[in-house]
């Protein structure tokens, strides 16, 4: 027999789903950005996303007074909220490089250093296994994805200092910029694994 | 006995058959905490209002019945101490209010004050039942005429009546089957409350078919099932992430 609060948990999960489907499209736009255009739908993907999470907020709250769900019931409901906000920042981060990049007037195929472009397929795939480990609730891959935002971590560090040494320049600035973005949406999706453990093991494990 | 061990009960090992019907089945290391709501859940007929009956040594009184084992209060063993003095220490809130109906109010609570020895001069008795009616939340509601007939009372009011009954003999520990299982939302709030305000001052073991009540009142929780002992632990890792599989369908609605 269906409870009734699965109903609740089955939209929460349908909310996610499509939250996760933008925010790797969102992702995958900036690599065909279109100065100015590119910009301009992420900016709708990103308010789509942030409607979705203020909806899965609605909904979760309705869950925890409707049916005060318990044991794996409770840390899913709790998980869902957390991550709808990680979804809902990774489409606004992308939302910012591409606007970094019109601010900047340059286009990535000009400016991209290699190793920003290696963070960035670094970023997307976290970000894919991220979608995934929520999906079949891994905590193999929360693992990977905490150990690849330490690689992230640290590819924006050697940037950061390496751009201290040139003398500036629009792509540098850009370039910078998209290091540091990629670096908060490696965060986020550092956050998702976090939940993920969470609702496999019950418990937030410390750095 | 000594009541400076951090738990108030501990049992240490447990066994109950009634009419040869094994109820309560190698119950170990289940300890108590002092001052704490110690709830324990259970689908029907898992023993639990047995395990409370058995705590207070109230079980002994039916025939047939055959407890094997040792439960300890305040480090001695229960079987090793006078019942009636357990029960001053230990008292009983059922899941029916039963205060005596034809008495009022006052009188519930002086009864059971000079029957138990408490007090006897009049001016130390009105003390108390003004006092036990205090700290049951239910003065400020009956106040005006303590010589109303305990049968005029709602069923909440009636339950906390009980209650105060049993605060005026000053027990250490409250034993509460299922009490708001009888009572309206509003009475049944007003015990939950009740449950969490006594606790500063004793412990309070909770039965409660209700998860969802365990969760906002309990400290601890425990599982019995089929007369086992399945999980305790504290409420807030059990609710969140129980250790068996049972317990995560008990608490999360998915058994039967």
């Amino acid at each position: 027999m269906v409870r009734l609060i699965d109903l609740g948990m089955q939209k929460l999960e349908v909310m996610l789903s499509e939250m996760a489907k933008e925010a790797i499209n969102s992702m995958n736009m900036l690599a065909s950005f279109k100065k100015g255009e590119t910009a301009r739908q992420l900016k709708e993907i990103s308010r789509k996303l942030k409607r979705l999470k203020e909806e899965v907020g609605e909904i979760v709250l309705e869950i925890i007074a409707r049916y005060q769900p318990m044991a794996s019931d409770l840390r899913f409901v709790k998980s869902s909220l957390e991550i709808s906000y990680d979804l809902y920042r990774i489409s606004r981060y992308s939302y910012d490089i591409a606007l970094a990049l019109d601010d900047a007037d340059v286009s990535l195929e000009e400016c991209m250093e290699p190793e920003v472009q290696k963070n960035m397929l670094r970023v997307k795939e976290m970000l894919d296994l991220a979608i995934k480990s929520i999906l079949g609730k891994e905590e193999g891959l929360a693992y990977k994805i905490k150990q690849m935002d330490q690689q992230v971590d640290k590819a924006y560090r050697d940037y950061f200092n390496k751009a201290l040494e040139f003398k500036g320049g629009r792509c540098t600035v850009a370039n910078l910029l998209i290091m540091r973005y990629l670096e908060r949406l490696a965060d986020h999706c550092s956050y998702i694994a976090d939940e993920v453990l969470f609702i496999v093991k019950g418990i937030y494990e410390q750095e | 006995m000594s009541d400076s061990l951090p738990f108030v009960f501990e049992i240490v090992a447990l066994n109950v058959w009634i009419n040869n019907r094994h109820i309560l089945k190698d119950i170990r290391d289940l300890r108590i905490p002092r001052n704490s709501v110690f709830a324990i859940m259970g689908p029907s007929g898992s023993g639990k209002s047995t395990l409370l009956k058995v705590l207070n040594r109230l079980l002994e009184l039916r025939e047939g019945v055959k407890i094997e084992g040792e439960v300890k209060f305040n480090g001695e063993n229960i079987f090793n101490i006078d019942p009636i003095r357990l029960r001053r220490k230990v008292g009983m809130v059922f899941q029916q209010p039963n205060p005596f109906y034809n008495m009022s109010i006052y009188d519930n609570i002086a009864y059971a004050v000079k029957a138990n020895g408490i007090a006897k001069r009049k001016e130390e008795i009105d003390e108390i039942v003004k006092q036990s009616l205090i700290r049951a939340n239910l003065y400020e509601e009956v106040k005006d005429n303590l010589k109303r007939q305990a049968s005029s009372l709602s069923g909440g009011e009636q339950q906390r009546l009980v209650i105060a009954r049993a605060l005026a003999l000053k027990p250490e520990v409250l034993l509460m089957d299922e009490p708001t299982s009888q009572i309206d939302v509003v009475g049944a709030r007003k015990i939950e409350e009740l449950i969490i305000e006594l606790k500063k001052e004793i412990t309070i073991i909770l039965v409660s078919h209700n998860p969802q009540q365990a969760a906002r009142v309990s400290d601890y929780v425990s599982l019995l099932y089929d007369g086992k002992l399945i999980e305790w632990g504290p409420s807030q890792r059990v609710f969140t992430y129980p250790k068996s599989e049972l317990t995560e369908k008990y608490v999360a609605g998915r058994m039967g």
